[in-house]
Formats: C-alpha cells, structure tokens, sequence
C-alpha cells in the first residue's frame, strides 16, 4: 500500500465531503482535532471555485441572484466530475451550461442554461489565440475572381480568426444577455425568440453580434469547411470581413 | 544516500533576478491606471495560472507592463509539495509562459493542490516527512530542469499540522533548499499567521532558515478567526492591508536577508492602484532603512 499517496487522497476526500470528521494524522498544536481549522481548507476550496464560477457566468448570476447562484455552484461543485481537472481556470465551467439545463430549481428559466454556454464561448474568445484579421481588399479582390469565373463560380473556403464562435439558441439569449450590458431593455424581450449570435474577438474585447438565422447557417457551413458555391449572403460575408473575422480564403481552382 | 544527488549549491541559475525594490501583485483592474500613470515600482508579479491562456489581453498588457517594470511569475498550481508526480502538461505550459514572457523570477509553493486528476484551488499543507522531502526535491528538481532557471520555493500559512511530520517547517526547507539549490521566498505574512496558528515563535522560525538564500519577501493581510477550542486562529487571506505586527515582523526578517525585493500581495477586496504603490512605498523606505544600515 502506498502510504504516501495515502495521505493525500485520505485529506482529499475528506476536503471534498464535509459531512466527513477531518482525516486522521492532523492536528492543531493543542491537540485539538481542528474540525473548524480543517473547514478552513474546505472553504477556501469550495468558496474559491464558486467565484471562478460567478466571475465566468456574471449575467447568469444577475438573472437568479447571488445566493440562489451560489446555492446551485455548490451543488454543482458536490460532483467530483466538476472540479477543476487543471489548475487554469479561464477554461473552467464548460460543464456548468449543461448542468443548469438539468438543474431543476431553475427549470422557471429555459434560456439559462444557453444564457450560460453565450457566456463561456465569450470567456473562451477573450482567451484564444491572437491572429492578423486578412486585409479587406485582398479578401475582396480573390472572392470576385471567385464569382466572376467564366465557367462558374470557383470554390472556396474561408479560414477564421480562433477567437471566432458561433452561438445559437432556441431562446432570445443574446437579448438577455445584451440587456444586461445595457445594450437592451429586458421588458422588450420574448424569451421564446430564437437567436443566433457571432463572438468574435478581432483585438483586445469580445464582441457578440445578432445574427439572423441564415447568416449563421451559412457561416456554420464555413466553419465545417464546406467549399462555398455561389454564396448567397454577400451581407454575412461583408460582415465577417468588416469585424476581421476571416484571417484568409482559398480558392478551390481546377486545373 | 538520496541526499548525495543533489548538489548543495544547485546547477541553476536564477533568471536575470528582482531590483530590491518593493513591487505589487497585478490585476487587471489595474493594467490601464499602471501604463497611465507608472508609478515607481520595483517590480510587478503575477499568478501564472492567469496567463496560461493562448492570447488576449492578459498577454497583451502583461507584454506592455514589462517593458516598464520587471516581472516575478508565482505559480500557485503546480502541486510541488503533493505526493505525486507532477503534472508534465502543467509544466509545458509554465515553460510555455516563461519563454513568451522571460520573467525576472519564478517561484511557487510549498503546498499541493492537485490529487488524483482534481485541481482543488487552494494550497493545501503536507506532512515533513523523509518520504514527502524526497518527493518535494524531486519536484523541485524537475522544475528547474523544465525551466532550466533557478526557482523560488515559497514557506506557507498553515491551520493544521500533521502528528508523523518528522521535520520542523523551516527544517524541511532548508532541506530542500539544500539538496536542490532552489532559492527561499520568504513569506513574512505567512511565517505570522502559522506562528500564531499553530502557537510558535516567529523570530526562532525565521532564524531556523537559511535567510541568505532568500531572493524574495512577500507581505499581505489576513483575516481574524478563532478555532473551534477559541484559540485565535489567522487566514491567509490577501484581501486587507499589511498588518502593524507584519511590518514589524518584516524589519526583523531584513535584519537577517538584507535588502530583497518585496511584494504587496492583494488578490481580494482589491484597492485603487495608488494604495497597494503606497504600501509599497512603506517596504521601499524600510528597504532603504535597511540598505544604509548595510553600507
């Protein structure tokens, strides 16, 4: 038996279930089992992790209210799936979306859940990687040669900036989320709206865009890499390259 | 002898190394009002856990705050004083980040965080034992060969102990200082909180360490609490001003290190920029005080 990792594992598991005394080998220096000194640790762990979680999902925190926010990050944290795998947390909380769908005392506000995932595709666009956005006239000139060929419209595919996603949601979760940057006024908002947002952060801020339906489906089909045939949104396609979404194009030219 | 394979000096060299000056922990709240107003400052650091991320901005300003003021990265999640071997994925991307940013110092922590695949957040204590000795010098070897630069290792606070360490605190340290030739960053708000917690003197826990290996000083507030027999009970909280009993603590510590560079360490309850350059105003005059008395 390996007594070393013993140790350890023997203070994690009582760290992670406090309905457990504190392990056996600690103590205070009065002899005291240090119950209360050993709940030190547990809430530094717990409280620590609950405001990583409230500092990603701010607008979700607002919708429900602090204590009732952190009441459900405790209870997502009670699964030891849901701890932290690394030590970097601007990449943690990419399972809390999922959880509040499920999440029954939340179940009064369908779009939470997809309020949540908005808020962590922001989180991960502030922190991706940099890229040079390709110059306008450039994309400009190769995507009329593409348009104006002869025999047909040439292929072509369009390569993104990596902080660029895609957001989509049953529910009019751009709008709440914008209300709560003061971009819209709450009141105004059906819920039941379906909306689609772009994230994109071509310099130092996270910017999310409304999209119509249409445009994200095809921006989708960029994504997967589709080559693009007579593209049928020249206004999405502006758009991307307005906001320095694409950082390149090539065309798929037969020989 | 596992001891006979560690050099006593250590084959690594520190990074270029801190000014003795006194610097201030960087939080983005403060990235604007620092370039806009550069105040004089030693030095800056930061977690390295922050900028483990591939851009954005935390590198952005990080970059441009560096060409102002040096830089100490502190890591506060490799697990160094774990049982297990440490995370090789963790260590690229710590080497990763010190190549892009060329630090001036690394250091981290006597303390674990990871276990079986779980990060927990927070740095837990470890008993001093001849095996844990062997287990925290083989990381701290492992470090500093990842790196290939000398690394800091940090004293911690601590609410409990454990009844089989064999080892006192500063005796352990010195230890691994020893075998693996890594440097002391003195944690002066941490050598008060133990003291108090666990009923020990200050002065003898500072004078049991080998204080001319100390490369930096850290100083933060804590927070008043009380055990669950009454006895007093102190947290390392980072989230208030330096304590009165802490400065004085500190002028005893540079009695014995000489000047070093000085960190005001806040990550909670975060002030206004000029009163954490204040406060490091105060270490800088006492750095001073101390600098004249030397020559």
């Amino acid at each position: 038996m390996d007594i070393k990792a013993n140790s350890d594992s023997r203070f994690q598991h009582a760290l992670l279930n406090p309905e457990l005394a504190p392990p056996d080998g600690v103590s205070a220096w009065d002899s005291e089992t240090g119950s209360k000194r050993f709940d030190v640790y547990r809430n530094n762990v717990i409280v620590s992790l609950i405001d990583a979680l409230a500092n990603c999902f701010d607008v979700v925190k607002q919708l429900v209210g602090e204590p009732f926010f952190r009441a459900m990050a405790r209870e997502f944290l009670r699964d030891p799936a849901n701890l932290p795998a690394s030590p970097v947390l601007a990449h943690y909380g990419e399972r809390f979306p999922a959880f509040i769908a499920d999440f029954e005392p939340a179940a009064t506000l369908p779009y939470l859940s997809d309020v949540a995932q908005l808020e962590w595709l922001r989180l991960q666009s502030l922190h991706a990687a940099d890229a040079n956005s390709a110059d306008s006239k450039h994309l400009s000139t190769v995507v009329k040669k593409a348009l104006s060929n002869e025999t047909g419209c040439i292929p072509f595919k369009l390569f993104f900036h990596p902080s660029l996603a895609l957001f989509k949601s049953r529910y009019a979760a751009v709008s709440i989320w914008a209300a709560h940057q003061g971009l819209a006024k709450l009141a105004n908002i059906d819920p039941n709206t379906p909306e689609q947002a772009l994230i994109l952060r071509p310099e130092l801020e996270v910017e999310t865009i409304p999209l119509s339906h249409e445009s994200a489906d095809f921006i989708d089909r960029c994504m997967a890499g589709e080559p693009l045939r007579n593209p049928p949104l020249g206004p999405t396609l502006e758009l991307l390259v307005q906001k320095g979404a694409i950082t390149g194009i090539a065309l798929f030219e037969e020989e | 002898m596992k001891s006979d394979q560690h050099s006593q000096t250590g084959p690594y060299k520190p990074p270029a190394g801190l000014p003795s000056g006194a610097g201030i922990g960087l939080k983005p709240e403060h990235f604007q009002p620092l370039l806009e107003t550069r105040p004089k400052l030693g030095f800056v650091e930061v977690h390295a856990e922050n900028y483990m991320v591939a851009g954005g901005p935390m590198h952005h300003y990080l970059q441009r705050i560096h060409e102002h003021y040096a830089l100490s990265v502190h890591g506060v999640g490799l697990s160094i004083g774990g049982s297990e071997p440490l995370d090789e994925a963790h260590l690229e991307r710590l080497k990763t980040l010190i190549a892009r940013h060329q630090p001036e110092r690394f250091s981290e922590h006597l303390a674990w965080s990871s276990h079986n695949g779980q990060f927990m957040n927070d740095l837990l204590p470890l008993p001093y034992t001849p095996e844990r000795l062997e287990n925290v010098c083989d990381h701290v070897d492992r470090v500093q060969e990842k790196l290939g630069i000398q690394m800091l290792l940090e004293n911690p606070a601590t609410y409990l102990q454990y009844r089989d360490s064999s080892y006192t605190e500063p005796e352990f340290i010195a230890e691994v200082i020893r075998r693996t030739g890594c440097g002391l960053l003195l944690d002066v708000n941490n050598v008060y909180v133990s003291a108090i917690n666990h009923g020990f003197s200050s002065h003898a826990y500072i004078d049991a360490l080998p204080c001319h290996r100390v490369g930096e000083i850290h100083l933060a507030g804590f927070a008043r609490d009380s055990d669950s027999q009454g006895a007093p009970l102190l947290i390392d909280s980072h989230d208030a001003p330096v304590a009165e009993a802490v400065w004085k603590l500190y002028d005893y510590a540079l009695e014995q290190t000489g000047a070093v560079a000085t960190l005001i360490e806040r990550d909670a309850n975060l002030p206004p920029l000029t009163i954490l350059v204040a406060e490091a105003q105060n270490a800088a005059r006492r750095l001073q005080a101390i600098s004249r008395e030397v020559a």
